[in-house]
């Protein structure tokens, strides 16, 4: 999947579109990310990624979704810079979906992975690095001097030695006629002007005004409103169902059965679901009756006694384990957990002959298309998919199936519709974070230092469905994230996998398989610290070569006051994980309320080291929510399943976090010379061993099982 | 000289509506002009007509209200709202979320749809001043009531600049509810401390966790805003 255009390629083909102009696709309800910029003539835009008006704007055109991580200012912060902008100038335009706009990494318009920043760094740099030259030139032309002589900053170019000016804007036309410099000199350390600073995030304004644009805030003249009846079993179909009743519903007015039930359109949301209601329809009890949550806890058990693929096999760690000082043995069992994001899934889509719109807060612009083509036949040229802000992603968004579904619906009703979920369909349907089962046993010597660690990991596969080609020798990556690869020194290390074959759809979610992952290392790790009779820092400096790795240690405990007393009643406890390239550690200040087994997080101090910063605020601000998130999985979250389906439904029973028990959170920026890390995902997984190794600390219980809920903590407790 | 026919408010009206409270577009009640029906409650009739006033009375009005009742049955009732002082009549059941109305019939789409059962906070407006979630609050409850939506809040409001300070969003979709939550918080209790801050704000769910700078930007507003 990796590295399908080169990169002298991609600025091949989308520098080539000189003068090229992509506004033309933007319609009112896209545009406002835009603040209603028009094309004006004498456009300058040497690559579809920069367009530089007369009127002496520049815009952005950011081909990463903007779902909260900050995108839509960090890419064209790192854009801005390159050209020689001035901030105030700048806007951003979302990408639509298209070929041109392909991340040039992964050859697909998709967002996830915590990669925008480090698979868009370069080649926005080059593509704006080319525009500054044209426009330097240009000004050399009009005034008949040497290039070397004219500098570009702030949106102008001076002559040095004259101080004559001219701006980007009165340079535009004669820009537009000069051929596009393959190699431009991009800027050095040193010379960044905006890359590192804490600028003010662009979409700001919008969404504290209330007049940002979400999916679910698209308007098709003419539109109706669609719902789909499902059934609550996975894999039911339909028995009956009374059509007519839900025409009769004022307001309805088309009812047609699709690939995931019964869908009905309506004038109104409330009139579509008062017709969905009507239409009384009856399910069988589906492909897995038997399905609930006893059920799947014998079957991932049962599983943990099967022998698995072999991820890594380093040194002999059956044999160290037989001969190791001290050992320890444990399982883990983790939920299924839903994205929620706050935002329901939603899409908006208008099928015609020859064109099919489709307005979608999407992170998967590439599937999106991929599926219009397939459901209309249509040819990508005639297919717009306009990509809106999401209210929230976290991996969820990476998959299309409500792009399916509206599409399928406008197909059928020949009208444009509006597909909104209720919260219900939302949790019901979601692709989760799998459930994940996990047996480790390992081994120190009297010296203290680990001699042997074996780990079998029970999950199902993500990258069977999405990208098979990922899969080699039976191991999914995702399964094995951040273990097989694990920082610490171990001479002795087994890693095998044990497929998983059920019937719940399952994809990624924030961090995905280094959510799990971590928390066993860093609990196990903890308890071998324990064993060993180390403070978990030492123990865990002593395992570390790599220099970052060490560094958020000790900058993490140091700031926490690792090693001193905690306030009474209080515990700490502590983490460290690498993920997307990035470094992690934090430490997690907790109390527990003995009598009910609650769990109050009182402050977590985190340490981050990602190598180049493009804008410190918001990683921090990335760090500060991941944490929350992590905390909200460890301490409350889970996926019930009963009767063959997924019973949780609402907020009323999928619990999160809220403001009251958020923690005092602090970060730590860590400088370092590493290659970019992604910013994302890597805050998350550290947080709940985190809090998990504290518990130990404050009552001697070994918390493996999530959620943290009071009752599994009292019952832990009790085993103490 | 005319006679003038009146019916008065004690009487219970057939259907159980009030004709007083109902209005009709024109095209619909077939009138010229954006016609309240509630001028029909006063009929002005040259005296020559008025044969036996009372009978007239009895029969004229009853033939309107048999007219109107149908129409209403059939095509529903207009619903008149106040969102952020200008007026709106909506052509929907009374018993419709107020959610909807005004994302969906009015395209004030600040004011998102998060959970449909008031729990998580994304949908909320002030209804009389008071936060309150419109997913569960039937529109004809609000009618006469004054409504403010995330739109209608000043751009210079304190806790609108204090959300830019700090750079509270992150994907931006809950906020407007919270900004609507705080507000009312604020208008109640212009020096909030922690404590009241995250128990006024623990109904407000944020998926990405920008809860801290919520926090922070109450504080900002509290300390910074002269007027709330």
């Amino acid at each position: 999947m990796k590295t399908l255009i080169s990169r002298r390629e991609f600025l091949k083909t989308t520098l080539a579109g000189a003068g090229l102009t992509i506004a033309a696709t933007m319609t009112p309800f896209g545009s406002r990310l835009l603040s209603a910029q028009e094309v004006k003539k004498g456009l300058f835009s040497p690559s579809v990624w920069v367009r530089i008006t007369p009127d002496n704007l520049v815009t952005l055109v950011v081909n990463k979704s903007e779902m909260g991580q900050g995108v839509s200012t960090s890419l064209p912060m790192i854009a801005a810079d390159e050209l020689e902008a001035d901030w105030k100038q700048v806007r951003f335009l979302e990408a639509p979906g298209g070929n041109r706009y392909v991340d040039p990494n992964w050859g697909m318009q998709l967002t996830g992975g915590s990669t925008s920043v480090r698979h868009m760094f370069d080649p926005l740099r080059k593509a704006n690095a080319a525009a500054r030259e044209m426009l330097r030139t240009a000004a050399a032309q009009t005034w008949g001097v040497p290039v070397n002589e004219c500098a570009a900053s702030k949106n102008m170019v001076r002559h040095t030695k004259s101080g004559k000016s001219l701006t980007y804007g009165q340079l535009c036309e004669k820009a537009s006629q000069l051929p596009v410099p393959e190699n431009p000199p991009l800027k050095g350390e040193g010379q960044f002007k905006l890359i590192g600073t804490s600028m003010p995030r662009l979409d700001v304004p919008d969404k504290v005004s209330g007049r940002a644009i979400f999916g679910i805030d698209s308007f098709v003249p003419d539109m109706l409103y669609a719902t789909i009846a499902r059934p609550p079993a996975i894999g039911g179909k339909i028995i009956s169902y009374d059509k007519e009743a839900a025409e009769k519903i004022p307001g309805v007015q088309k009812v047609a059965p699709v690939d995931h039930g019964i869908a009905v359109c309506a004038t109104a949301p409330d009139l579509a679901w008062k017709g969905r209601d009507a239409l009384k329809a009856k399910w069988d009890s589906g492909s897995h009756p038997e399905l609930n949550n006893e059920t799947l806890e014998k079957t991932f058990l049962d599983s943990l006694k099967k022998q698995g693929a072999v991820a890594l096999n380093r040194g002999n760690a059956q044999d160290a384990l037989r001969q190791a000082g001290k050992k320890i043995e444990a399982v883990y069992v983790f939920p299924y957990l839903a994205h929620v994001t706050m935002e329901p899934m939603n899409c908006t889509a208008r099928v015609r002959e020859n064109q099919c719109d489709v307005w979608v807060p999407t992170q998967n612009q590439s599937g999106s298309l991929e599926v219009v083509q397939k459901l209309t036949g249509l040819k990508p040229e005639q297919i717009h998919i306009h990509t809106t802000y999401l209210g929230g992603g976290f991996g969820r968004r990476g998959f299309v199936d409500y792009v399916e579904e509206a599409v399928q619906i406008s197909k059928a009703t020949g009208k444009p519709i509006k597909l909104i979920w209720t919260r219900e369909e939302d949790i019901q349907n979601d692709l989760y974070r799998p459930a994940y089962y996990c047996k480790v046993e390992g081994g120190v010597d009297a010296k203290g230092r680990i001699t042997a660690w074996s780990h079998k990991i029970a999950v199902q596969s993500i990258f069977e469905q999405f990208a098979p080609q990922r899969i080699k020798n039976g191991i999914d990556p995702a399964a094995v994230d951040g273990i097989a690869e694990m920082d610490y020194e171990i001479p002795n290390l087994f890693v095998e996998y044990v497929k998983m074959d059920l019937p719940i759809r399952i994809g990624f979610w924030r961090s995905v398989g280094n959510t799990q992952n971590a928390f066993v290392k860093e609990t196990f790790v903890d308890a071998l610290a324990h064993a060993a009779n180390k403070d978990p820092l030492e123990f865990r400096l002593t395992h570390l070569k790599n220099p970052s790795a060490r560094r958020v240690l000790q900058v993490a405990a140091e700031k926490a006051g690792w090693g001193k007393p905690s306030q009474k009643g209080q515990a700490r406890g502590m983490a460290h994980h690498f993920s997307f390239g990035t470094q992690v550690a934090e430490v997690a200040e907790i109390s527990v309320n003995k009598k009910d087994g609650s769990i109050k997080v009182h402050r977590v101090v985190c340490a981050v080291s990602c190598g180049t910063m493009i804008n410190p605020n918001i990683i921090v601000a990335q760090m500060k929510g991941a944490i929350i998130m992590g905390l909200s999985a460890a301490l409350k979250e889970k996926v019930d399943f009963g009767h063959g389906g997924v019973e949780t439904s609402n907020f009323y029973n999928y619990n999160e976090l809220r403001m009251n028990e958020v923690p005092e959170i602090e970060v730590h920026l860590v400088k370092s010379k590493d290659a970019i890390g992604g910013i994302g995902e890597p805050g998350l997984p550290p947080i709940a061993p985190a809090v998990a190794n504290a518990l130990f600390k404050a009552t001697g219980a070994r918390l493996r099982r999530l959620p943290m809920t009071p009752q599994t903590v009292m019952e832990e407790m009790k085993k103490v | 000289m005319s006679c003038i026919l009146t019916r008065r408010k004690r009487y219970s009206y057939p259907f159980g509506i009030d004709p007083s409270r109902v209005k009709l577009p024109a095209y619909k009640a077939g009138l010229a002009g954006h016609l309240p029906v509630k001028r029909l409650n006063t009929v002005f009739l040259p005296a020559k007509y008025c044969v036996h006033p009372i009978y007239f009375s009895c029969q004229s009005y009853t033939l309107i209200l048999i007219v109107l009742t149908t129409k209403v049955l059939k095509e529903g009732l207009m619903i008149s709202l106040e969102i952020n002082g200008k007026k709106y009549e909506v052509d929907v059941g009374s018993d419709v979320p107020l959610l909807w109305v005004i994302r969906e019939h009015l395209k004030l789409t600040g004011t998102k749809f998060g959970c449909g059962i008031g729990m998580c906070g994304s949908c909320t407006v002030h209804i009389d001043g008071k936060a309150q979630r419109s997913c569960i609050t039937q529109v004809g409850s609000v009618q006469g009531k004054k409504i403010t939506t995330i739109e209608g809040l000043p751009e210079n409001h304190p806790l609108k600049k204090a959300w830019v300070a700090e750079q509270v969003p992150q994907c931006g979709y809950c906020q407007p509810g919270q900004i609507m939550q705080a507000a009312a918080l604020l208008k109640e209790n212009p020096k909030p401390t922690d404590k009241e801050i995250m128990e006024a704000m623990s109904g407000n769910l944020c998926r990405c966790g920008t809860y801290p700078y919520i926090k922070q930007a109450i504080k900002r507003a509290a300390k910074e805003g002269k007027r709330v």
